[in-house]
C-alpha cells in the first residue's frame, strides 16, 4: 500500500485531477489548503516580497492531496495521469507530489452495515 | 472499470419521444423493471426524484445524468436514452436535454457509484462520444463505437 502526496500550485486543475483520480478506482483522497514556505515569507517579510513571482505565479496557497492506494498499478496511473495533466498546462511550478511505502491503514467509525 | 461493463444493449434506447424529466424519470424506473435490474418501480422513481431534489443532474451540454442507489440492484446498470426531442431538465446551463446517462449502483457499493460518475463525467467531456450517441442508428453499432472509445482512452 502507498500514501501519495501531491501538493498541487494551480488550483484549476483539482477538479480534473480528482475525478481522473476517481475514475482509476481511487475512491477517497483528502484535500488541504496549505501554503509552502517560500509563498508564506513572501507575505510575510518584505525582503522576501521580490521573490513572489516564484511562487506558483504569486498565490499565497496551494492545495495537497493524500490518498492512499492500495496497488502499484493504480499508484503508476494516478500519477501519469497527474504528470500528464500538469504537463498539459504547458506551464511550470504546477506542483510536487512524493510517494511512501504505508504499513496501516484503517477506517474509525462504525460499520454501516454492523 | 469501462461503462461499457455496465452498459447493454437492451439498456440503450434511441429516439424516446418523451415530455417532461418525470416522464424521463418513469421511464428510467420502468425500463429498470422490465430489465430486471430491479423489483420495486415505485422504490427506484422515488430514489431518482429525491436525487434530482438535491441538485438537477442537467449538468449542461444536453446531458442528464439522474442516478440512484437501489437495494434491489445486484451489479451497477447504466440506461442510456436518447429523446427524440430534446426537453427543459432544468439543466446548470439551462440548455435542453437530449441525453440521458441513467445510473442505477447497487446500495451497498458506494466505491462503485463515486467511481461509475467520475468515468460517465470525463467520458461526456469527449465530444465523440456525445456525438457517437447523438447519431446513432443503431444499438450494437453505438456499443461497439463506445467500447472503441474507451480503449483509445488515455489511462485506460
Amino acid at each position: 500500500m502507498y500514501l501519495l502526496f501531491a501538493v498541487i500550485e494551480n488550483e484549476d486543475l483539482l477538479d480534473e485531477l480528482i475525478t481522473g483520480w476517481m475514475d482509476l478506482g481511487i475512491s477517497g483522497a483528502t484535500v488541504i489548503e496549505t501554503t509552502g514556505a517560500l509563498q508564506l515569507i513572501t507575505q510575510h517579510v518584505p525582503i522576501f516580497a521580490g521573490l513572489r513571482s516564484l511562487t506558483s505565479g504569486g498565490g499565497r496557497h496551494n492545495k495537497t492531496i493524500f490518498t492512499a492506494i492500495n496497488n502499484e498499478k493504480t499508484l503508476n496511473l494516478a500519477v501519469a495521469f497527474m504528470e500528464d495533466l500538469c504537463r498539459k498546462t504547458d506551464k511550470p511550478h504546477q506542483g510536487i507530489y512524493f510517494v511512501t511505502p504505508l504499513s496501516h491503514f484503517g477506517r474509525l467509525g462504525m460499520n454501516k452495515k454492523t | 472499470m469501462k461503462i461499457i461493463d455496465y452498459l447493454k444493449t437492451n439498456n440503450i434506447y434511441l429516439s424516446v419521444l418523451l415530455e417532461s424529466k418525470t416522464d424521463v424519470l418513469k421511464y428510467i424506473a420502468d425500463v429498470c423493471v422490465q430489465n430486471g435490474i430491479v423489483e420495486k418501480f415505485s422504490t427506484l422513481y422515488e430514489g431518482l426524484i429525491q436525487r434530482e431534489k438535491t441538485m438537477s443532474t442537467g449538468v449542461g451540454s444536453g446531458i442528464g445524468f439522474p442516478h440512484t442507489t437501489s437495494p434491489e440492484a445486484e451489479d451497477a446498470a447504466v440506461i442510456l436514452i436518447r429523446l427524440a426531442k430534446p426537453i427543459d431538465f432544468e439543466s446548470l446551463d439551462h440548455l435542453p436535454v437530449d441525453i440521458i446517462l441513467a445510473l442505477i449502483i447497487p446500495e451497498s457499493n458506494p466505491a462503485i457509484h463515486v467511481r461509475l460518475l467520475a468515468r460517465v463525467s470525463r467520458l461526456c467531456q469527449q465530444h465523440e462520444f456525445l456525438a457517437a450517441i447523438r447519431q446513432a442508428d443503431g444499438s450494437e453499432r453505438l456499443l461497439e463505437q463506445i467500447k472503441l472509445l474507451e480503449e483509445n482512452t488515455t489511462f485506460y
